[in-house]
């Protein structure tokens, strides 16, 4: 794959336009041989910018790069989820992964509870693909990436980042480098908990209202973040009305990117900027509007109770 | 008068679509509904968001409807906005021994339809037996069951009131209504609510409908069902659940009022709910919790010593 082959690709994805099969496969096999090399704890330096989840809402991601810079010329940082729920996660997915493969410093994935085999196959990014390719091999291509993708990622070793939160088998970042990633998101344990668990306001643990990961308190951020010197804990996962919110004395973040998300919740998005002195500005942004979404401009209605 | 028409036809769609997403669910072993299939064929797969919020509700109607059966000697149930409704049909096959009037009030389009999949089914024609269907085909007997179906506009009060004469008026009666006032202008329903509760002397109200219309949520929400075709129109008149108390109480002296969210909690069966939630994992939880606070449930009674179910279990 020569490097104007996927300029093109980037282009033609940019317009949410789908590229093939055999493209996807090499761009796959070329994406894996990246992320292969990195930590399961990736080292970032700042200036940054840090986004939560996209969830396959496409012209929102263009909405995203509108107001945080365009890669190159901006370092990005995804928390993950970039699948399931909107209706375009392949063309989110295969864009970032392309700028990915072509900007490898620019851009670093980190792996979120929808990068699983099992749950695209309950939130859409599975129908998707036998939609849109008329096969599932789309679908084996990117869910084989998903296993290599990083766990989390560290700035300047003053900020952690993850998709979901802590969990009670971690208690050094240490303790992640350990893990084996390369498989798909178990149901329990460290690797399950890091994307699946909420910070809440109790005390210590608790069980999670989603079935999976926990519910941490404020006293447990404080352990860890001492622990290992760490600032500031930046995750996504919680849908925020306000684009973002702080916790904990601002020892952890929520930021969320996904604008009205499901086209149904009327929130705004945000995305974090850190400068090379780690001084954090959230940007917030509202969906794209009804005529930057391209043809068929048909408006998705989403789900209610009729 | 064209543009009440087109109305119409879309809040005849939500109709179809709320029977799609509930055979979804059924599909997914939240509840049993043997009959929804009869009256809608196929459905694709909702979200577990969709399922559960269906299963509470199914799961809160269904046990207030049965109880409000098994309790009495006699009663009338009427279901205001019926649609494809099927709690009908599991009552009479749950309950065959007990004797109560059921009846089904939508728009005629709605009951046109709906009389047309009743004649093409063996299993309700099983239970129902052969119907008298009027000669407008706008309202349906059933031989073997008290079963009045009929098409008539819930805004008409007037037509209302003749069409439901031939049902005993004096017998406790539940009049419940699922997504539908929400669809009406607020003076409509203030007449609809003002003839129940002059007819019927032992009255129970059951109203499950959008509320909360004005924070992020709720602004969408009206959007998007302004932009589908069906506004809300009855929703800035009541915007929230002490607006919606207050109104009932003009009619009615006991009145019981929560958020679906609230409502999962304390009014449905706990062991049902710690088996529904292991079927799908949940990661919809701040949209779920969200979503269920712009539906709520009311319960009224005209008189609270008649009083033969609650909301809150």
């Amino acid at each position: 794959m020569s490097q104007s082959d996927l300029d093109r690709q980037i282009a033609q994805l940019r317009n949410c336009e789908n590229i093939t099969e055999g493209e996807v496969k090499a761009l796959c096999t070329k994406a894996r041989e990246i992320l292969v090399e990195e930590s399961n704890v990736q080292r970032v330096d700042a200036p940054v910018t840090i986004c939560g989840d996209i969830h396959g809402q496409f012209f929102d991601l263009m909405e995203l790069f509108k107001v945080g810079g365009d890669c190159p010329d901006t370092n990005y940082l995804f928390l993950g989820d970039f699948v399931d729920r909107g209706f375009n996660s392949v063309e989110t997915f295969l864009l970032l992964l392309a700028l990915k493969v072509r900007y490898p410093d620019r851009i670093t994935l980190i792996r979120g509870n929808h990068e699983s085999r099992q749950i695209t196959q309950v939130y859409g990014f599975y129908d998707e693909c036998l939609r849109k390719y008329g096969s599932l091999n789309v679908w084996r291509y990117c869910t084989d990436i998903f296993d290599y993708l990083s766990l989390a990622a560290v700035i300047e070793e003053k900020i952690f980042c993850v998709h979901g939160g802590l969990s009670p088998s971690i208690k050094t970042i240490d303790d992640i480098r350990a893990i084996d990633r390369k498989q798909e998101v178990p149901h329990d344990g460290a690797m399950c908990d890091l994307m699946w668990s909420d910070p809440d306001e109790i005390e210590g643990w608790n069980l999670s209202p989603r079935g999976a990961g926990y519910l941490f308190g404020g006293d447990v951020v404080d352990d860890f973040n001492r622990k290992n010197n760490i600032e500031l804990i930046c995750r996504a996962h919680q849908l925020v009305m306000e684009g973002y919110r702080v916790m904990f004395n601002e020892q952890l973040v929520t930021v969320w990117s996904a604008p009205n998300y499901c086209y149904r919740c009327g929130n705004v998005a945000s995305i974090l900027e850190l400068d090379e002195n780690l001084a954090k500005s959230y940007k917030i942004f509202e969906a794209a509007p009804q005529e930057n979404r391209g043809l068929p401009a048909k408006k998705p209605i989403p789900d209610y109770f009729l | 008068m064209q543009q009440k028409n087109s109305i119409q036809i879309h809040v005849e769609d939500t109709n179809a679509e709320a029977t799609a997403a509930k055979i979804s669910a059924i599909k997914h072993k939240y509840f049993q509904d043997e009959f929804s299939e009869e009256l809608v064929k196929g459905s694709s797969k909702k979200d577990v968001l969709i399922h559960r919020g269906y299963w509470c509700r199914f799961n809160i109607f269904h046990r207030i409807v049965s109880t409000y059966i098994s309790k009495q000697q006699k009663c009338n149930i009427i279901s205001l906005g019926s649609g494809y409704d099927t709690l009908p049909f599991i009552m009479w096959q749950t309950y065959q021994n007990n004797e109560f009037t059921y009846v089904e009030v939508d728009l005629p389009v709605v009951v046109d339809r709906k009389i047309n999949k009743l004649k093409e089914s063996n299993k309700l024609k099983t239970l129902l037996g052969e119907y008298i269907i009027s000669q407008n085909k706008l309202s349906a007997k059933s031989l073997y069951k008290n079963y009045l179906l009929f098409g008539e506009d819930l805004c008409n009060t007037e037509q209302l009131y003749q069409q439901l004469k031939s049902i005993d008026f004096t017998i406790p009666t539940l009049v419940y209504a699922e997504c539908v006032l929400t669809y009406i202008n607020s003076e409509s329903t203030n007449r609809l609510l003002d003839g129940l509760t002059k007819w019927f002397p032992h009255l129970t109200f059951l109203n499950y409908e959008m509320f909360n219309p004005n924070d992020q949520f709720g602004k969408m929400m009206v959007q998007n069902f302004e932009y589908r075709g069906c506004p809300l129109v009855g929703i800035d008149a009541f915007p929230s659940l002490q607006a919606h108390k207050d109104r009932l109480n003009t009619w009615f002296n006991y009145v019981e009022i929560y958020d679906m969210k609230t409502l999962y909690q304390i009014a449905t069966d706990s062991e049902e709910r710690k088996r529904i939630e292991k079927l799908e994992l949940m990661d919809e939880w701040e949209e779920w919790n969200i979503m269920q606070s712009h539906y709520l449930v009311s319960l009224a009674n005209k008189d609270q010593a008649e009083l033969i179910v609650n909301l809150k279990i």
